[in-house]
C-alpha cells in the first residue's frame, strides 16, 4: 500500500506544483502560452483524480488500522483534521478551476494560499502552525520555481530576453526562500546527523539533497552564463537556457519523486520512552 | 541583489535552526506506568503520551494480563491532541502488556507495545 500512496503523493505534488506554479508564473513571469495553460488545466484535472484515490486509500488504511468500515469509516475520516483539510483543499481545487478566468495575480495570490491547505494536511502540519508556514514556504518557492520553468520551456520561440531576465529574478528569490525552509525541515525531521545514514528517512533525504544540489547548479549556470548571454545577443544562447531548463525540470520531477517517498516514510525515532 | 538574497537566506536559516525536532509519526514519548518499570500499587489508569497529536477515533489500547487474557478496560479516553488513558479495574500482582495501535493527525498509523509488573504485597 505504500508504493501506492508514494505514487499518489508523486502525482498529487506535481500536479499541485504544475497548477499553483503556473499561476503564480502567469502574474509574475509572464502569460503562458496555449501549451502552457493547457497543462496548468491538466494538473487541475489530474488533481481531480489524484484527491479522491487518496482519500479512499487512506480510508483503506484507517479500515486496516481500526476494523471501521462501511459509511462509519467515510464519516470517522472525514471528521479528522486530515480529513476536514482533505475537503478544504478540494473545495479550493474546484474555486481554482471555477475562478481561471480572474485577473492572473488574484489567481497566483488564491494559488499561494491554497497550497497552505497541502503543508498543514502533511508530515509538517502534524506540529504546529510554524512547522506548517515553513513547508509552505518551502512548496510555494518550488512551485515559482519549477511551475516557471516549465511554462518558460513552453513558451513560443523565441524567448524574449526580459521573461528569461524575470525568470532569472524569479528563481533568485525562490532559492532565497526554498534553501532555509528545506534546511529548517531537514533539520526539524532529522534532528541528529548521525540519522541521517541510518534510517530511510535520512538516506532518502539525502538523496533528494543530491538531486536538488544538482538543480541548483543548473540554476546557477542559467543565472550567471545562459541569460547574460541572451543579454549580449549571442546566438546560441537561448537554445542552451532552454536545454538547461528541460534538464532542471526533469531532475525537479526527480526531486518531486523523493519528496514524495519522504512524505510517507517514518521520520527517524532518536529514542524510545 | 543576488547578495541581498543570499544574506536574507543565511540569515533565516540560521534562525530556523532553532526548531524543534519532530517526527512525522506517532511514537511513544512516555507513558504512565513507565515502559519496563515494577509498581507497588495497582494503577488506576493507563495514560500514553506520543510525539505528536494522533486521531482517537482510529487508535486503541489493550491490555492483557500475566496469562495472556485481555483485561478490560474503560473507554479510551483523549484528555490532549498526543495522550490517549484508559481507567483500569483492580489488577492483580503480575506483568501485564500493552499494546498500543495510533494513527498520527496526518493519517500515519503506529503501533507498539510494552510491560509494566504490578508488585505483589
Amino acid at each position: 500500500m505504500n508504493a501506492a500512496f508514494v505514487a499518489l503523493g508523486w502525482a498529487d505534488l506535481t500536479a499541485t506544483i504544475l497548477l499553483a506554479g503556473g499561476l503564480v508564473a502567469a502574474a509574475l513571469l509572464a502569460p503562458p502560452s496555449e501549451s502552457g495553460r493547457r497543462l496548468q488545466w491538466r494538473a487541475a484535472g489530474a488533481l481531480a483524480l489524484a484527491l479522491p484515490a487518496e482519500f479512499a486509500l487512506t480510508a483503506l488504511r484507517m479500515r486496516e488500522v481500526s476494523g471501521i468500515h462501511g459509511a462509519a469509516l467515510v464519516v470517522d475520516l472525514l471528521e479528522t483534521r486530515w480529513g476536514r483539510l482533505w475537503v478544504v483543499r478540494s473545495v479550493g481545487l474546484a474555486a481554482l478551476v471555477a475562478g481561471r478566468r480572474l485577473s492572473a495575480p488574484l489567481l497566483a495570490a488564491a494559488a499561494a494560499g491554497w497550497l497552505l491547505l497541502r503543508s498543514l494536511q502533511g508530515h509538517a502540519g502534524a506540529h504546529g502552525v510554524q512547522p506548517a508556514v515553513i513547508d509552505w514556504m518551502h512548496l510555494l518557492a518550488a512551485a515559482a520555481w519549477l511551475g516557471g520553468l516549465v511554462q518558460l520551456a513552453m513558451l513560443p520561440r523565441p524567448v524574449p530576453v526580459a521573461i528569461a531576465a524575470r525568470m532569472r529574478v524569479q528563481a533568485t528569490a525562490a532559492l532565497a526562500v526554498l534553501v532555509p525552509a528545506g534546511v529548517y525541515g531537514a533539520f526539524l525531521h532529522v534532528h541528529r546527523v548521525d540519522l541521517l545514514t541510518g534510517s530511510p528517512y535520512g538516506e532518502t533525504l539525502i538523496a533528494k539533497l543530491a538531486f536538488a544540489s544538482v538543480l541548483l547548479v543548473l540554476g546557477a549556470v542559467n543565472h550567471f552564463r545562459h541569460v547574460p548571454a541572451m543579454r549580449r545577443g549571442e546566438p546560441r544562447a537561448e537554445a542552451r537556457l532552454l536545454r538547461a531548463v528541460r534538464l532542471e525540470v526533469v531532475v525537479g520531477a526527480v526531486v518531486l519523486a523523493l519528496t514524495a517517498l519522504l512524505g510517507v516514510l517514518p521520520m527517524p525515532h532518536g529514542h524510545g520512552p | 541583489m543576488t547578495a541581498r538574497l543570499g544574506l536574507t537566506a543565511l540569515v533565516a536559516a540560521l534562525l530556523l535552526l532553532r526548531a524543534p525536532p519532530v517526527r512525522g509519526h506517532a511514537f511513544l514519548e512516555h507513558a504512565e506506568p513507565r515502559v519496563g518499570s515494577t509498581v507497588g500499587a495497582p494503577p488506576s489508569a493507563l495514560t500514553l503520551t506520543f510525539t505528536e497529536g494522533i486521531e482517537s477515533t482510529f487508535s486503541k489500547v489493550e491490555l492483557t494480563d500475566p496469562s495472556g487474557k485481555r483485561v478490560e478496560t474503560g473507554p479510551l479516553e483523549h484528555p490532549q491532541s498526543n495522550v490517549i488513558s484508559v481507567s483500569l479495574p483492580g489488577l492483580t500482582p503480575g506483568s501485564y502488556t500493552v499494546s498500543w495501535s495510533v494513527v498520527s493527525v496526518d493519517t500515519h498509523a503506529t503501533d507498539g507495545h510494552f510491560t509494566f509488573t504490578v508488585k505483589g504485597s
